[in-house]
């Protein structure tokens, strides 16, 4: 009886663990969605790279993508956010003067944040099948046949 | 695979069918500086100031086209009018002035998707103090449902982004937020749209969503609005 509430305590650590993990996991694919993009959501990420022809020509940018930062993932609470005056038209696609928005590299795109919303369960449920590939195999369940 | 024009297309012309909001068929005068009615409320119908109009069914030419409202009442609708013109790149706008003409059944003025439309990989060139919308259709996902993979169930998702340009200080919220919302509705979760073959479907685990009001420096305002679709086509590979 010992040796079975001790097997369950166990099972319930490691659930709880792999739980936290699967939140921070998620967490993270959500602002490398976001930042790096991901073919799970679509989402192109943050423009970054060596600037078009004749636009601030030998320079490479990366103000953008560097801009995007993840807080209070401790806490339960995260908070992915940016600095730059730039992501809300990024995002959108809106000129900040008259005329089409223009983007100056082939890396990354527009709506990244909109994607990753609409692929937000995706990253949830592929985080999850991680996990409980991971929970299968540690708790030794994996494989089993029934009977 | 979908066809990405058909689907395109099929979410460009659902927008065309925007009416924000009209008078119907009415009796309607117009004056020197837009239009009048003895019955009837242009407030009661939901005209707001900013809106982009379209008039109609008067017999004067000059009072029949695209005008931007300027003040609203019940009875009174003054409206500035517009016409646009691009020659060889070179855009112009002419602000003609409405004609009196005596009040007559059988006339219209309704706010729709502003004639100025910034479609994909076409030139546009906004018109100050005129409103525009901006399209993006933005496909995103593809992945097979079902097996076997030759005829599986194939599932696409992706986004349609329009962008609505009101002309900022003009009227407060009310034009683009009455505009969006309608825009809105006609993308309502659910809403069904014939792409060629495939049917596109606006989702609703993740719905249509408009966005705040983003003031910019250039004399816009500018509300997004977001459309999360889903199609699914048989997978065909080619021999």
């Amino acid at each position: 009886m010992g040796a079975f509430a001790d097997q369950v305590r166990q099972f319930t650590a490691k659930a709880e663990q792999l739980s936290n993990d699967v939140y921070a996991n998620v967490v993270s694919a959500t602002f490398n969605s976001i930042v790096n993009g991901s073919p799970i959501t679509g989402a192109p990420g943050q423009p970054v790279g060596q600037y078009g022809p004749g636009y601030h020509p030998g320079e490479v940018g990366g103000e953008l993508k560097a801009s995007w930062q993840v807080s209070g993932i401790e806490t339960g609470d995260a908070l992915i956010s940016t600095n730059s005056n730039h992501a809300v038209q990024n995002e959108y696609g809106i000129s900040a003067t008259d005329g089409p928005y223009v983007q100056h590299t082939t890396v990354g795109g527009r709506h990244s944040v909109a994607l990753t919303i609409a692929g937000f369960q995706d990253l949830v449920n592929t985080e999850a099948a991680k996990a409980q590939g991971f929970m299968n195999s540690a708790s030794g369940f994996a494989g089993e046949t029934g009977g | 695979m979908i066809d990405s024009l058909a689907a395109h297309l099929a979410m460009r012309n659902r927008a065309l069918s925007l009416v924000v909001s009209t008078t119907g068929s009415a009796s309607l005068a117009a004056t020197t500086t837009g239009f009048t009615r003895g019955t009837g409320s242009f407030l009661t119908d939901g005209f707001s100031v900013g809106m982009d109009v379209a008039t109609s069914g008067f017999t004067n030419a000059a009072n029949n086209g695209n005008g931007v409202v300027t003040a609203v009442t019940a009875g009174t609708l003054t409206v500035s009018m517009y016409v646009v013109t691009v020659t060889n790149g070179a855009q112009s706008v002419a602000r003609p002035a409405t004609v009196v003409e005596a009040e007559a059944a059988g006339r219209t003025i309704a706010a729709r998707l502003p004639s100025l439309r910034a479609w994909e990989n076409l030139t546009f060139i906004p018109a100050s103090t005129i409103p525009y919308v901006e399209e993006e259709f933005v496909p995103a996902t593809n992945r097979a449902l079902s097996f076997p993979i030759t005829t599986g169930t194939l599932e696409e998702t992706g986004l349609y982004v329009l962008k609505w340009y009101g002309v900022s200080g003009l009227g407060g919220v009310g034009a683009i937020r009455k505009s969006v919302d309608a825009l809105k509705a006609l993308f309502a979760p659910g809403t069904s749209l014939t792409a060629g073959s495939n049917t596109l479907r606006v989702r609703s685990d993740t719905s249509v969503y408009g966005g705040q009001l983003i003031p910019m420096d250039n004399g816009w305002t500018c509300c997004v609005l977001t459309i999360p679709w889903r199609a699914w086509s048989q997978n065909v590979i080619a021999a």
